[in-house]
């Protein structure tokens, strides 16, 4: 009975430790880490020492779930790598991607759950010099096409 | 009312403004002033970015209410020249959690491309002053 107890309480730790282990490394290799240089989640961070500035250090640094207001109104959270979106390769298709929208997932405070949308868009405002830059363009582009 | 917001960077020191078209004359924070149908600039501050090749220069800004919460974004613009870098204009899009008289500010930051590493380091986060829309 006592070798039996003995094998017994050896397996035990052998499952104990396997799962302790276990644990770790899937928390390890999960897909979505929650990277612990940030505060899990939270409001984009206040200029707290009043310099103008927002450094993304310390008492300002940006939250990896960030409040925000999805397209059709609804309160969730956006995530920061998703808010800054893919890094251009180059200079020449970074001005490819320039102004282009896009859409992002809006997620419940579990970060999990997929509760709308959040839209990183341009409005189309007849003043603005980006845009008249752009009306120039287009006018130049379609003279030359009328020959 | 304030209607449409943005940033650019640029100049000598490479700093950055955030403005906003105002409509109508509203007064708005924190001096008080009132503009009618033009650009208002806020937050005039450098961006600590150096030799920055032209045409490299890239910017985003966000919208933020007072609480933290993000109501509106425009998407990263890159400058295709030398010159000076505004970001795409974006109207107000007012729901009832980012309400037309909420108190905003608006946060820019700009990165550009280091050829010599391949990178695109980042600046800080330009912070406007209060905005009343």
């Amino acid at each position: 009975v006592n070798i039996k107890g003995r094998h017994a309480r050896r397996l035990g730790a052998v499952f104990l430790v396997a799962g302790v282990l276990g644990s770790i490394t899937g928390i390890a290799l999960g897909g979505d880490s929650i990277s612990t240089d940030r505060p899990s989640i939270g409001g984009w961070p206040q200029d707290t020492d009043g310099d103008g500035v927002i450094s993304d250090k310390g008492d300002e640094r940006i939250p990896e779930l960030i409040k925000a207001v999805g397209d059709d109104g609804t309160e969730g959270y956006v995530r920061y790598e998703d808010l800054n979106g893919p890094q251009p390769s180059s200079p020449e298709e970074a001005v490819k991607m320039s102004g282009v929208d896009r859409a992002i997932p809006l997620y419940a405070g579990d970060g999990v759950s997929v509760i709308g949308t959040y839209t990183l868009t341009s409005g189309g405002d007849p003043s603005g010099t980006a845009d008249a830059t752009a009306r120039e363009a287009a006018k130049a582009e379609a003279a030359q096409a009328a020959g | 009312l304030i209607t449409y917001w943005q940033a650019n960077v640029g100049g000598a020191n490479w700093c950055g403004k955030v403005q906003s078209l105002i409509e109508d004359g509203a007064t708005y924070a924190p001096n008080g002033a009132a503009v009618s149908s033009s650009w208002a600039y806020y937050g005039a501050n450098c961006l600590n970015m150096h030799n920055v090749p032209a045409g490299y220069l890239g910017a985003q800004v966000h919208l933020v209410k007072s609480d933290g919460t993000l109501c509106g974004s425009a998407p990263w613009s890159f400058n295709g020249s030398s010159a000076d870098l505004q970001t795409s204009t974006k109207p107000l899009n007012t729901s009832s959690s980012c309400p037309a008289h909420a108190i905003y500010r608006s946060d820019a930051h700009a990165q550009h491309y280091n050829p010599d590493t391949g990178s695109w380091p980042t600046s800080n986060w330009v912070s406007s002053p209060q905005l009343q829309f």
